[in-house]
């Protein structure tokens, strides 16, 4: 009897649970779709979350993203666009005619997530705040906005932004997602009191929160595991085409793979391998979307030191580069041959001048005239010592140095070692000069040329080659300060020109965004702001 | 007697008691030394190349890793003992946060490995007792051999591919579909989903945590198989069974009645002690299937090197194995008395 109650209780239970699994799979469907109610979608990203998603700190791709979702600036970028338009601001700004004033109309009646009404004086708050981030914390995004001098609000929809100088990228960084304008209610206890400084300030102020206008409201985030968005039933704007999103966030790109592939996730984007995305090119039932990317990967030389403190062997490597054999073997078509810093993203992108130069493939004859000019004997290899990053950039990094290696030596006049090393400590032997010759990447902060100028030519900024050039510095901000269009391209034409002429970069390849969704999603913009719309994708 | 086996079960609750602090004592120190022989400081291999070195070397001050080690070993006990297992580097959250929102996936995950590993190592141990020398008993012996030689990692992958990518039963990873969360009161969602009624979150949740499950409990199975298996063939050579067998009585009441339950008394035992090597194999389980517990962090931290993390995580891992260890001793002890006077 006793034996025969504990097999009942086990099948009855049994049975409960295959019950309740089969009623689970009718909700969830595991096998044919995300299991998402009616009105969801899910992304799945390897992405996670850097810092914080406060805007004013907030200063990697990912935070960026759910920021664009959920907050607003005053300028912004359409789907494809390259100029920035209106979007808290009523319409673009006026600019003095010295360029140091922008003059802002703002939208009325829009309201933040809290209730309470975006005014000129959360505007001042708000770019306020981010920029005493950056000035106290240079880890801060707020960096970008630090040439904010004062701003002055006549009425509550009109703001006057004055900077210390005139600077044509301010539009530019206005649309970045440090410009977001947010609560100063909610955000009133996270205000620098004016003692803090230097480094910490970042940690003390992170929060996991963000209360804008946007189009989404930021419900739940759980640390690498997930966040939540829900539409914002207040927003002023078009509503978006899905009512909430979930990001599921992965470790390995194998795993999103896997997930896409058993339809566990709508949307997979940043970042699949380059295998992957042409296995869903091959199967019913997904789909790959394609963009353009700003970011850049390109050789760097440290130009402070023997041998590449020798212009023409750096000459003699830049003809000697085969980009197409990086963008056909490695990247299987998910990037494309780069031949300027500034890439064909931007009108004043410059290439002819690179391949008059060096060619447009690599250039045997080339790569000899420039090593007997740089004083090596005929026929004699030169050896180099290259280096390169495992696994910053991807899972196929040392497939791409292995083929540079390899288009180097074939010349017959390059031996190559190649050697890796971890992140952290790239980063070091970067900043101690320690590596001749080796590889990187750029992704812009702001949509324009500048900043695929200065970054490369300002070691105050960055520049990795540790390349300090007055002639270089002196066009870098003749563009700055230059308000005509035409009278700037020039410029930006003459530095990209000065640059491959000196050659302490090589680029590469231009980095092309893609997504695999399944069968059904639209609204996928990928272009070149790098940030995921959630608010224009949908699911039939 | 029953005053003075109390007596000797406080006595040995007492004693084990006093044996844990030092086996605490030593775990503590092998933890905190290990992160400290690391080569490289943690903060440098968390951080560097993405923070200034103003900004490092205040990380380092905030940490305490400036310090003299002497006074980081005596905060570091001070802070465990208060359950202050410290701060991540990465995200700059304390790690009892990070504890708490994640252990109970790991016990749900855990506990429902458990249940799989004692399902397969009893049916099939016993199967192959009870069916010697056959190619039940063949099959049974090899399959507890494959299941305890293979990589958890393998395992899940293959599972992986067959149950989700082929016929598409089961998930690949999470813990629950998406917007499915039953309304949190234990954060075990399976015993919320019970408690609040929600259905389709109970049948989200089992169908999640089938392969995570079934792929920790195989391996830890494959132990059980063979235990069971010895013990059933013992005792079914024992006189009493014989005995049994002599009254007349049915083969299948002395397998079940009389030989069957004793053959389960050591595996009691050995359930507790495999409770260890279950939290260590749902570190690889939670990441291959993506299942966010707390295994799931710590390989998390370790890819981003973040050895504060880990020596916190690890810490935790350490004091929560002795308390399970020390739970059953005690529950042993009282369950049968022969052990306290040992």
């Amino acid at each position: 009897m006793r034996s025969k109650g504990w097999g009942g209780r086990l099948a009855v239970l049994m049975v409960f649970c295959l019950a309740a699994v089969a009623c689970g799979k009718d909700d969830t469907g595991g096998g044919g779709g995300t299991g998402a109610a009616s009105g969801s979608i899910v992304v799945g990203t390897t992405d996670s979350l850097q810092n914080s998603f406060d805007p004013a700190e907030a200063y990697d791709l990912f935070a960026s993203t759910i920021d664009f979702n959920t907050a607003e600036t005053l300028v912004t970028y359409a789907p494809n666009a390259s100029e920035p338009t209106p979007l808290l601001a009523a319409a673009l700004p006026t600019v003095s005619a010295d360029g140091t004033v922008y003059t802002f109309d703002l939208r009325p009646g829009v309201k933040f997530h809290d209730g309470t009404p975006m005014d000129s004086a959360a505007v001042k708050f708000s770019l306020e705040r981010a920029r005493d981030f950056g000035n106290k914390d240079a880890e801060a995004a707020g960096f970008l906005l630090t040439s904010i001098k004062s701003i002055a609000t006549p009425s509550p929809t009109k703001v006057e932004i004055t900077l210390d100088k005139p600077n044509v990228t301010f539009l530019s960084r206005l649309a970045f997602t440090v410009a977001s304008i947010v609560s100063p209610t909610a955000y009133k206890t996270n205000v620098l009191s004016g003692t803090e400084d230097g480094p910490g300030v970042l940690a003390k102020y992170k929060t996991d929160t963000i209360v804008g206008t946007g189009p989404y409201k930021l419900v739940s985030y759980k640390e690498k595991e997930s966040l939540t968005l829900e539409a914002n039933p207040d927003y002023w704007g078009a509503a978006p085409k899905t009512a909430k999103v979930l990001i599921r966030l992965f470790d390995k790109s194998s795993a999103l793979k896997l997930a896409l592939q058993n339809k566990e996730v709508d949307v997979a984007y940043r970042a699949l391998q380059p295998d992957d995305l042409a296995f869903f090119r091959t199967q019913s039932g997904f789909k790959v979307v394609e963009g353009q990317g700003p970011g850049i990967r390109y050789l760097t030389f440290n130009v402070t030191k023997p041998p590449f403190d020798n212009l023409n062997l750096r000459k003699a490597v830049a003809a000697a580069v085969d980009r197409e054999a990086v963008t056909t073997e490695v990247l299987k078509g998910t990037g494309v041959p780069l031949q300027s810093m500034v890439p064909p993203t931007f009108a004043s992108s410059h290439e002819p001048k690179w391949s008059e130069l060096y060619g447009a493939k690599p250039d045997k004859a080339k790569v000899d005239q420039f090593l007997t000019a740089a004083g090596v004997p005929e026929g004699e290899k030169v050896p180099l010592d290259f280096w390169f990053s495992p696994t910053h950039y991807g899972d196929t990094e040392a497939a791409v140095a292995q083929v540079v290696a390899r288009s180097l030596e074939d010349t017959g006049r390059f031996t190559v070692t190649i050697s890796n090393v971890e992140w952290a400590e790239y980063g070091n032997k970067r900043r101690a000069g320690e590596m001749p010759l080796f590889l990187m990447g750029w992704y812009p902060d702001y949509l324009d040329v500048d900043d695929y100028l200065e970054p490369f030519a300002d070691p105050s900024v960055f520049d990795p080659a540790k390349w300090e050039d007055p002639a270089m510095l002196d066009l870098v901000h003749a563009q700055q300060k230059e308000l005509d269009p035409a009278a700037r391209t020039t410029i930006v034409k003459q530095a990209q020109s000065y640059m491959a002429d000196q050659a302490p970069y090589v680029p590469i390849f231009q980095i092309s965004q893609f997504a695999a969704t399944v069968d059904g999603v639209s609204g996928v913009v990928l272009d070149p702001i790098q940030l995921l719309r959630f608010f224009l994708i949908e699911k039939s | 007697m029953s005053s003075s086996g109390g007596g000797s079960l406080r006595a040995y609750v007492l004693a084990r008691l006093l044996l844990a602090v030092p086996m605490l004592f030593i775990l503590l120190t092998v933890t905190f030394v290990l992160l400290r022989v690391a080569p490289g400081d943690p903060v440098t291999a968390t951080l560097g190349g993405r923070v200034s070195e103003q900004r490092a070397d205040q990380i380092r001050h905030d940490l305490g890793l400036d310090r003299p080690l002497w006074r980081q070993y005596t905060s570091y006990l001070a802070d465990v003992g208060r359950g202050d297992f410290g701060r991540a580097i990465t995200t700059n959250r304390p790690l009892r946060t990070t504890i708490a929102d994640r252990f109970p996936a790991t016990l749900e995950l855990t506990l429902a490995a458990m249940v799989v590993a004692i399902g397969v190592g009893v049916l099939v141990g016993a199967l192959a007792a009870r069916f010697r020398d056959t190619f039940l008993d063949v099959g049974g012996r090899l399959l507890g051999i494959v299941l305890y030689a293979a990589p958890i990692f393998w395992l899940g992958i293959m599972l992986q591919l067959l149950f989700s990518i082929q016929l598409h039963w089961l998930p690949t990873g999470g813990r629950i579909a998406p917007f499915h969360e039953p309304r949190s009161i234990t954060h075990l969602y399976l015993v919320d989903a019970v408690l609040t009624g929600d259905w389709a979150a109970l049948g989200s949740a089992l169908r999640y945590l089938t392969l995570p499950a079934v792929t920790l409990g195989m391996v830890i199975g494959g132990i059980f198989i063979r235990l069971v298996r010895v013990n059933m063939l013992q005792t079914l050579k024992s006189d009493y069974v014989e005995a049994a067998r002599a009254r007349g009585i049915g083969e299948r009441r002395v397998l079940f009645n009389h030989a069957f339950r004793n053959a389960l008394v050591p595996v009691v035992t050995i359930v507790g002690l495999q409770f260890a090597l279950l939290l260590s194999g749902a570190v690889l389980t939670e990441a291959t299937f993506t299942w966010p517990g707390i295994g799931l962090s710590l390989y998390q931290f370790l890819q981003n090197r973040d050895y504060t993390a880990v020596q916190g995580l690890v810490t935790f891992y350490a004091l929560f194995v002795v308390g399970v260890s020390l739970v059953i001793d005690v529950v042993s002890a009282w369950v049968d008395p022969r052990i306290r006077f040992q």
